[in-house]
């Protein structure tokens, strides 16, 4: 009995569809990947060339203050008047230490981090490729 | 055998192989078919309701526990996005389509009780006639969809009870319940339309 009334309701669902209705959710759903991946693309390439534009003006001017500070001034003694350096070695820390622009160097640091994660992004999102759905 | 080749296809398609979710794609639309059209009708509405699937399917597949049963996964996005339409469609109230039975009937308590075996529910007869299929695709128009989905997803997808569960998010208990409730809905509208004919 329980076979019949099996029987009765699978020729009830038992309707198939056109095959070219595979063909078309799967195209569809292609389409929609697709688009959802150049979408991304454009958001983080976006993102990626506006952190580059904004890491310039932080290498520059973090740059700049470093080359102007007075660091480089008493490193170039290291080299020039080694001995007497090093005859003096725990006052020329000390001077160093305070010389250095730890701003100047963070700031640095930062933008050329961010220069590079930015390049990194715009490149992956710009040459990355996966394949679509083929039918 | 069905699980494990469903799950072979999701853990190619995850590895990289794309055309493993075609085929599923593809699979799933030939067998479910028939179960989305006895409730939409209209092609072209069927097919948005597989578009949506697929989709919900795809976002989601990467959480999909493979332990499970995809099937029963698919039934029950597929369901779902079923019912949201014809809530969005029907003018009936949402309840209509949520359990459809409030177990205030009495009289339906009392057969469910001493009925022993699921089979007595139903006449007999009706199913050995020849234009039983016509006979109950009317009859079923006629009960809550949450009612046809159960007598659906049993007899026509071979799911068991446990599976239905999983499908409707709803206890073993419940589901027992919900689908005794509709044998009766079907068999008074069958026994109804049966007297109808003969007058």
């Amino acid at each position: 009995m329980d076979g019949e009334i099996r029987n009765t309701f699978k020729q009830i669902t038992s309707k198939k569809p056109e095959k070219a209705l595979s063909d078309r959710l799967i195209l569809h759903l292609g389409v929609f990947i697709e688009k959802r991946r150049i979408n991304r693309r454009i958001t983080f390439t976006s993102l990626g060339a506006f952190g580059i534009i904004a890491s310039a003006p932080a290498l520059y001017y973090s740059g700049s203050a470093l080359i102007q500070s007075e660091f480089f001034q008493y490193l170039s003694l290291l080299l020039s008047d080694g001995k007497m350096v090093l005859s003096n070695i725990g006052d020329y820390a000390q001077i160093m230490l305070e010389s250095v622009p730890f701003m100047s160097m963070l700031g640095l640091f930062v933008g050329i981090l961010v220069a590079i994660i930015s390049i990194r992004i715009s490149l992956i999102q710009i040459y990355g490729q996966r394949k679509l759905i083929q039918i | 055998m069905r699980k494990s080749i469903d799950n072979d296809l999701i853990a190619k398609y995850l590895s990289g192989d794309e055309e493993s979710f075609a085929l599923l794609v593809r699979k799933y639309t030939d067998e479910t078919y028939g179960f989305a059209m006895s409730f939409i009708k209209k092609e072209d509405i069927v097919e948005d309701i597989f578009q949506d699937t697929f989709l919900k399917v795809w976002k989601n597949i990467k959480k999909f526990d493979q332990k499970k049963d995809f099937k029963t996964w698919f039934f029950q996005i597929l369901r779902n996005t079923i019912f949201d339409w014809l809530r969005k469609k029907s003018e009936l109230p949402f309840s209509y389509f949520d359990g459809g039975d409030s177990g205030d009937d009495r009289e339906s308590n009392i057969i469910l009780e001493t009925i022993s075996d699921d089979e007595e529910i139903l006449p007999h007869k009706l199913f050995e006639k020849k234009e039983s299929v016509k006979m109950v695709t009317k009859a079923l128009e006629k009960i809550s969809p949450s009612q046809k989905e159960v007598l659906l997803l049993y007899f026509s997808e071979d799911l068991n009870f446990r599976e239905i569960g999983e499908v409707l998010g709803e206890s073993i208990d419940t589901v027992k319940s919900r689908y005794r409730r509709a044998l009766l809905a079907l068999k008074k509208v069958l026994e109804n339309m049966n007297q109808m004919h003969q007058n």
